[in-house]
């Protein structure tokens, strides 16, 4: 079995700052004093830390005025959060398709969805890899849409040297335990729209219950202080096995952007050459299996939202009025069904030698497969 | 605050939900209510589900309400707790829930099994309990939203609970 380096990554500093907190405190200095540095970390002028990167989403979503009667758009390539959060205001979810070359949300396929009703547009930075930012911020001029940016996996991401969190009305992130800034649990909600901002404050000063503790934004503000580091290192990981992966015939990278000036690689996602190993009479799945026999753990990703029972359900129905369209949609069902592969975060994190270990393993099932 | 704890939390690396100290907190809450409130008490054991506010407690009672299209109607006398304690009853198909309420943190209390796995869905993102965060939701058929309280909440929360002589 392949073993990768231990995630989360801790020591005696994060322990001196938890030791510092008032564990049943809400809103007091370390949540003040993760706040300034997670504002100083991505330039975005408002940070609030809440319990997590779902309940963050609906306070921006309801800060928004968001409500029954409304219509959201969303990718369907998701974690089901980014649904719920929007079924729970009462609003519809609407789904739109994703792109070939990065899984991330269309804004041709968003153009298409949006309607009277469309009161905001949740595109989500899957795998921590920003979607084409510059598309969607002129699709919410234009139509004057907000645009949610679901930042859950992308902390640290820039677009055009930008932060991700400094686009769109408002950004959410989440640092639940996998995630590149964890507390276990927690989230952040960026805005640069100081009306928003205050709109937020005043829901958290009638309900402060959704503020993240003080002892999680201790440990986020030791955690922060690793995170450039660790980018960096995610980064060579993810360069080195793109450059090894490039002419492989089982696999392949996705597509280099240019305006992407860093991704936060919360996941390593590559697309399986489908054609090529159905011609050799061999699928994804094999490759799964395969993979996983040798100690890899690769992952097959999202299922479609549309596909799941509980967006499907009565109850979802009923929470948003309207029956969602739950109509497949055609490389959603690739990217799930027949092409996503995924490498959890903290594998990049690994030296050259496990890296060429995990190279290793691609080449041996090519040798098996095209033999 | 006990060092000790939370130097051991730290280092195991389990700081979210599903962790060890979560688990310890609803069987001490369990517990806690099952003495205070013996006139609830029949056979069944108490199932102790802890949220990460009292408002997300409360959201999946309501949410719950939805679902079975019977009201879930809030009874009007407090429930006899400690004083750092608020709580509240509320009953649904004549099953009785305690929405709890420690300011850091919430919790709902039940004897109804079939509920607790309801409550369980809806606080976990619709996963079952004993299932874990994991991605795979082909099999699950609530909506959950995400209502689940850190280790460090279970800390707070087993701390209150130990310094109430009461429990």
């Amino acid at each position: 079995m392949f073993n990768p380096p231990a995630w989360p990554v801790m020591d005696a500093s994060d322990l001196q700052l938890i030791l510092e907190a008032d564990p049943r405190a809400l809103r007091g200095p370390m949540s003040r004093r993760f706040a300034k540095a997670f504002s100083d970390f991505t330039q975005a002028p408002y940070v609030i830390p809440v319990a997590n990167g779902t309940v963050s989403l609906e306070l921006i979503l309801k800060a928004l005025g968001i409500g029954p009667g409304d219509e959201v758009i969303l990718p369907p390539y998701t974690f089901i959060a980014t649904f719920s959060s929007i079924a729970y205001t009462g609003a519809l979810p609407v789904f739109a398709d994703i792109e070939p070359d990065t899984y991330n949300l269309s804004p041709l396929q968003t153009e298409e969805k949006i309607t009277d009703h469309t009161r905001a547009i949740v595109a989500v930075a899957v795998a921590g890899r920003p979607f084409d930012l510059d598309a969607f911020e002129a699709l919410s001029q234009q139509y004057g849409i907000p645009l949610i940016v679901d930042a859950a996996q992308a902390v640290g991401a820039e677009f055009c040297g930008r932060s991700i969190a400094s686009y769109g009305a408002a950004a959410s992130f989440s640092c639940q335990n996998t995630k590149n800034l964890t507390s276990g649990e927690g989230g952040i909600i960026t805005t640069k729209d100081p009306v928003l901002y205050e709109k937020l404050q005043s829901l958290l000063d009638q309900e402060p219950g959704p503020c993240l503790g003080e002892v999680p934004c201790a440990l986020l503000l030791s955690q922060l202080s690793r995170l450039p580091a660790q980018m960096e290192k995610r980064s060579a990981a993810a360069d080195y096995l793109n450059a090894h992966l490039a002419d492989s015939h089982l696999v392949r990278p996705l597509d280099r952007d240019e305006r992407i000036t860093r991704d936060a690689h919360h996941l390593y996602v590559l697309r399986t050459r489908t054609e090529e190993l159905a011609a050799a009479g061999f699928s994804r799945e094999d490759l799964l299996k395969d993979a996983h026999q040798m100690g890899l753990p690769l992952l097959a990703g999202y299922q479609p939202l549309y596909a799941l029972p509980s967006v499907r359900s009565e109850m979802t129905r009923r929470l948003t009025g309207r029956q969602t369209d739950l109509t497949p949609l055609p490389v959603c069902e690739k990217a799930s069904y027949q092409e996503g592969l995924w490498l959890e975060q903290f594998f990049l994190l690994s030296e050259i030698k496990e890296l060429d270990e995990i190279l290793e393993i691609f080449g041996t099932l090519e040798r098996r497969y095209f033999s | 605050m006990n060092r000790e704890l939370y130097e051991k939390v730290l280092f195991s690396g389990i700081w979210g939900t599903c962790g060890p100290m979560e688990d310890q907190a609803c069987q001490r809450l369990s517990k806690a209510v099952s003495r205070l409130l013996p006139f609830l008490d029949e056979d069944q054991p108490f199932y102790s589900l802890l949220t990460y506010a009292a408002s997300a407690a409360r959201q999946i009672l309501e949410l719950y309400s939805g679902m079975t299209e019977k009201p879930v109607t809030p009874k009007t006398e407090p429930v006899p707790l400690p004083a750092q304690w608020k709580a509240q009853a509320w009953e649904a198909d004549g099953k009785l829930v305690l929405l709890m309420d420690f300011g850091f943190a919430g919790a709902l209390v039940t004897r109804d099994p079939e509920l607790y796995q309801t409550f369980y869905a809806l606080h976990h993102c619709g996963h079952r309990p004993g299932i874990g965060a994991t991605v795979d939701l082909s099999e699950e058929s609530i909506l959950g939203g995400d209502m689940r309280i850190t280790e460090w909440q279970a800390l707070a929360l087993l701390d209150l609970l130990s310094s109430d002589s009461s429990t």
